[in-house]
């Protein structure tokens, strides 16, 4: 498995590691030494000894703290960044998968940070331990060091005869009760439909079916797992009985041991199997994590460039297009068209819906590039009337504002547009909350708010899309009123969907042939 | 803990197999120390034969009780998930509240694998290694009241000072964490769904800042908690040494060949307690999970017999969200008898939806009636289907999700038939679909309108049901809504008004307008405005 983490950090982490083991060894080797005073020199343990054992176990104890917590802060720093990174790749699109998004930032992330958190760090620390325990044990007792050498084999030939099998088994079961898991959460998630077809009992039998189908596949998986984990546990035991046996018989035949050596080898040897034995385990948790950085890195690829490719030198005219093509992948919108908008007065343009127009909209606003084609528009000081409105737990006063407006300002724009009138019935006024999306105005004045959202920045172009609210009479003549009094000063570029609004047009522009063309049959 | 009752043998025996492979765990250390000492008094070599064999004997049963105990306690604690999932479906299906954002989703998820923990990690081990320790007490009678105090002070501390020491400090983190979290989220979705406006105005940038502070923010809590988690096993380390040296120098003199012995025995159950001190630090956090879950169950409504639905007589509803200072409702009075064809249009947030909703919850202003008797809520259930606002789908196969998993009579013929109507026939009945993601708006629309073909009911309750559809789509949902006998429809889309019975137009939670197509034509109110602006599209 890739550790995908860059080399600096591996190579900090395996020398932050091999720091940690060295104490570790050097306090086995001192109590080692003491004990052998004690048990067969039967000395008083000398106050050195004991002093640099205890010495190195304390070093060790630290050197492990700062690893965990150093690699947790590094793991959780290279989380951030990857959130970061997701969050970058929002764009207008996103609206239509925010499910998937949120889902990558809260539910994928989250079982993916284990893998860089743990994984990642237990890992070197059990290679790097592996290999200084058998460098350490050449030097204590060599005998030891083969038989570790001779025994550490079975566990990855283990793994290639059984546990491959297993492996693949049990992912593809994983992922299935994944699937299982989340059924219970979207019943939850789905219960109103549920409830409204009333078919509760059928759906209670079918999760209570799926509960104990659940429980026998992950006792299936388990069984494997743990089975896995029984098998290195046998390997350990045989491990450490041969290098007991060994040494006891180094002892009692050949003689060709200290006490030393012994107890030393006997200290190291669980050390060693242990960490084999923790490999084999973290093996299979690293996989699963893998398949979540995945979901992840597939929204990252997704994401779309934001990049400016406007150019904001305009003089004469407001929008300027040279030779643009427009287009989604391979259907073609517009084709090498030119056209300038003037700086002023209201542009209406027209089409059938589906032919580009309010891709063509997208493209002024920065967020459609275009395939071929210079942009250029006068300034970058834009508003924009979307027919769409997103209003949600935010306060009409916020809402306006955004935080960059006084309440005066918020106040004279809402009173240009006639409606304080009905916000000042409301018990909070311009502070009232709104919920839910239930907001305490006619259509035609939620029209008006988001007209003063866009407007109260008196921005230099204003590019809408003609309202498809239903809007009463008097909100209709105000809104055009107010449109024919503003582009006086600004360009409006509007998507027109209606004729009243055509008659204050200064120019009328339509859609045909993937080309914008003066005019066009009313 | 009362959930654990049918699983108690289960438990019973997996604490017991934990405790024996403890206890033959640490003997093995203890007893390979002793061998060494031993070894060197030159003892008759079958003793060292038959030490390492017990050796290796008590490694193999380890092993096996290892093994087994996981089995049982998984099993059980599986079980009371399997039962607890159960449960709180019964009682979710039965409350009101909204479920459907993604963060109440993956809280509720989070709960779940809490009590898992709570388990598997927690309980289990807990008692398993108590019990250890306390007969690891017991053993050290043997060297004295010294050796007692020792062993039960370093219990005393591992098992209960550190966990509680950190408990708060941790509890608190977590909490906070939860809090950043929820922030983050409405943060989020106003930023995923707000965009397009930020972006024109330039204030993607302000508001990606504000959003990477709450990530940083739940990194630093991350960071806390791995420094408590750190510092929990370092202080445990800091014991175990000052025990190791503190048996060195108590023993050294009287018994030195038991040195070795004692020594690799504090190791080896240092090293199988210290694991869980992290998870019993997270007691208090994960016990708030627990209370969630648990949550009692209402007992079932009875099923009442079928009674056809004549009217929905709605009188004088208002209506006001808990956490709103308006009312979205105002005084809403209106009838619909079965046979009628309503539709309700007003702009986006004047109150359709919400209208609908109550009339689907039912209330005291909702008033059933079948014949002149008054029915409850279950009759609307009972004789509508319903097209809500948001639509649910399952991770199931096309055709579990049309039936409800079978709960609905439609061969799979008519499904694929359906299909086929709907233009969708990309799907056979047996593809699986998953809730998010795959499935378009419009997909979701017409999949949900099969559903109600399958339903086969009298009433149809419908929130907007053509949106997010192509023209020809959205007349090939009229013609088959428009031939059901009765219909109430929520609409923006008004192609077909004129062959609804009644047209009642909302606004600002009222209805301010209401009667038949051609007599609020001729009237030319509201209705008529909003059929001329409809029609003066290019």
């Amino acid at each position: 498995m890739k550790l995908n983490i860059p080399k600096k950090y591996i190579l900090l982490y395996t020398l932050m590691s091999m720091m940690g083991v060295a104490a570790f060894v050097l306090f086995g080797h001192n109590l080692s030494l003491v004990l052998e005073e004690i048990v067969i020199e039967k000395k008083t343990p000398a106050v050195k000894g004991m002093t640099l054992a205890g010495l190195f176990f304390i070093i060790y104890a630290m050197l492990l703290m700062i690893y965990r917590v150093t690699s947790a802060k590094i793991a959780n720093s290279r989380i951030e960044a990857l959130t970061t990174e997701l969050i970058e790749k929002i764009g207008d699109g996103t609206k239509k998968q925010s499910e998937a998004m949120l889902n990558a930032v809260f539910v994928h992330m989250e079982k993916y940070r284990p893998f860089e958190k743990v994984f990642i760090p237990t890992v070197i620390q059990t290679a790097v331990k592996l290999a200084v325990i058998i460098i350490a044990s050449f030097f204590v007792h060599k005998n030891a060091a083969f038989i570790m050498l001779f025994t550490a084999p079975f566990v990855p030939l283990y793994y290639i005869l059984v546990g491959l099998r297993t492996k693949d088994e049990s992912e593809a079961q994983a992922t299935q009760f994944d699937e299982l898991g989340t059924l219970f959460l979207n019943l939850i998630r789905g219960k109103d439909t549920v409830r409204y077809t009333q078919s509760q009992q059928t759906v209670i039998d079918r999760l209570r079916s799926f509960n104990s189908g659940y429980v026998k596949e992950t006792m299936n998986i388990l069984k494997y797992a743990f089975q896995s984990t029984l098998m290195l546990e046998f390997i350990t035991i045989l491990g450490i009985g041969l290098i007991a046996l060994e040494v006891g018989l180094q002892i009692i035949i050949f003689d060709g041991i200290t006490f030393y050596a012994a107890f030393f080898t006997l200290l190291l040897a669980p050390e060693f199997y242990n960490a084999l034995k923790v490999l084999g385990i973290e093996f299979h948790n690293g996989k699963l994590a893998q398949g979540h950085l995945d979901r992840i890195e597939v929204l990252i690829d997704q994401g779309e460039p934001t990049e400016e490719y406007r150019i904001f030198n305009a003089q004469t005219s407001a929008v300027t297009l040279e030779g643009v093509s427009m287009g989604h992948g391979e259907l073609s919108l517009l084709e090498n068209v030119n056209l300038s908008l003037p700086k002023t007065g209201l542009t209406a343009i027209t089409g059938p819906s589906g032919i580009g127009k309010s891709t063509f909209m997208r493209m002024l606003l920065g967020l459609h590039r275009p395939a071929e084609g210079a942009l250029y528009l006068h300034t970058d000081d834009i508003g924009y009337i979307s027919d769409e409105v997103y209003f949600s737990d935010t306060s009409i006063y916020d809402y306006v504002s955004d935080g960059r407006y006084s309440e005066e300002d918020v106040i004279s724009i809402l009173e240009r547009l006639d409606l304080m009138g009905s916000l000042n019935n409301l018990e909070q006024g311009i502070h009232t909350e709104i919920v839910n999306h239930n907001i305490p105005l006619s259509g035609g004045e939620v029209v008006r708010l988001k007209m003063a959202r866009a407007l109260i920045r008196k921005p230099e172009i204003i590019i809408m899309d003609e309202p498809t609210e239903f809007l009463d009479a008097t909100t209709e003549e105000m809104v055009l009123s107010y449109l024919d009094e503003i582009k006086h000063e600004s360009a409006i570029i509007a998507v027109v969907h209606r004729r009243k609004l055509l008659s204050i047009a200064d120019a009328h522009y339509t859609f045909a042939d993937r080309n914008i063309v003066r005019g066009g049959a009313l | 803990m009362e959930y654990l009752k049918s699983e108690r043998k289960n438990i019973f025996y997996s604490i017991l197999l934990g405790l024996a492979g403890g206890l033959v765990g640490v003997s093995l250390f203890g007893l390979s120390g002793y061998m060494i000492s031993l070894s060197f008094f030159d003892p008759p070599f079958f003793i060292i034969v038959l030490i390492i064999a017990v050796i290796k004997f008590f490694g193999m049963m380890k092993g096996a009780f290892k093994y087994i105990e996981r089995l049982l306690s998984h099993d059980a604690t599986f079980r009371l998930i399997g039962r607890l999932r159960l449960n709180y479906f019964k009682t979710a299906i039965q409350n009101h509240a909204d479920t459907h954002s993604v963060k109440f989703i993956q809280r509720l998820n989070q709960y779940f694998e809490e009590v898992e923990n709570y388990y598997i990690r927690i309980v289990y081990p807990y008692i398993v290694a108590l019990l250890l320790s306390m007969l690891l007490i017991l053993l050290s009678i043997y060297f004295g009241a010294v050796f007692v105090i020792m062993s039960t002070v370093v219990a005393l501390v591992l098992l209960y000072a550190i966990p509680k020491m950190f408990e708060k400090r941790v509890t608190n983190d977590l909490r906070a964490r939860n809090g950043v979290e929820d922030a983050l989220y409405g943060r989020l979705y106003h930023y995923i769904h707000d965009f397009t406006d930020l972006f024109v105005t330039g204030r993607t940038q302000d508001k990606k800042k504000e959003i990477s502070q709450e990530i940083s923010r739940v990194r630093a809590t991350e960071d806390k908690v791995a420094f408590s988690d750190a510092a929990m096993q370092f202080i445990a380390q800091l014991l175990q040494v000052a025990a190791l040296l503190f048996i060195i120098f108590w023993l050294y003199e009287d018994m030195p060949l038991l040195v070795p012995m004692i020594m690799l025995l504090v190791l080896s159950y240092f090293d199988l307690v210290m694991p869980v001190m992290q998870p019993a630090s997270r007691y208090r956090s994960v016990k708030e999970a627990v209370g969630v879950l648990n949550a009692e169950t209402s007992p079932q409504p009875t099923i009442t017999k079928d009674v056809s639905l004549d009217q929905i007589d709605v009188r004088l509803l208002d209506y006001r969200y808990a956490t709103a200072s308006v009312d979205v409702l105002k005084g809403i009075t209106v009838n619909f008898r079965r046979g009628e064809k309503h539709a309700i249009i007003g702009s986006s947030g004047s109150g359709k939806t919400t209208l609908l909703e109550r009339i689907i919850e039912g209330g005291p202003s909702i008033h059933l009636i079948h014949g002149s008797e008054e029915v409850s809520q279950e009759g609307l259930l009972q004789n509508a289907s319903i097209m809500p606002q948001h639509l649910d789908f399952y991770n199931a196969s096309v055709i579990d999700n049309v039936t409800l998993f079978g709960h609905l009579n439609r061969a799979r013929e008519e499904v694929v038939e359906d299909l086929e109507l709907m233009e969708m026939s990309y799907y056979t009945p047996e593809e699986m679909i998953e809730f998010t993601g795959r499935l378009s708006g419009g997909e979701q629309k017409r999949l949900h309108f099969i559903r109600m073909l399958a339903e086969d009911k009298s009433w149809w309750i419908m929130d907007e049901p053509t949106a997010r559809l192509d023209d020809r789509l959205k007349q090939k949902l009229w013609d088959q809504i428009l031939a059901q006998p009765t219909v109430i429809v929520s609409t923006h889309d008004l192609s077909r008004l004129e062959e609804f019975d009644y047209i009642h137009y909302m606004e600002q939670g009222s209805i301010i307008e209401s009667g038949g197509y051609s007599r609020l034509m001729a009237e030319k109110g509201h209705v008529y405005q909003a059929v001329q602006r409809f029609n003066d599209y290019l």
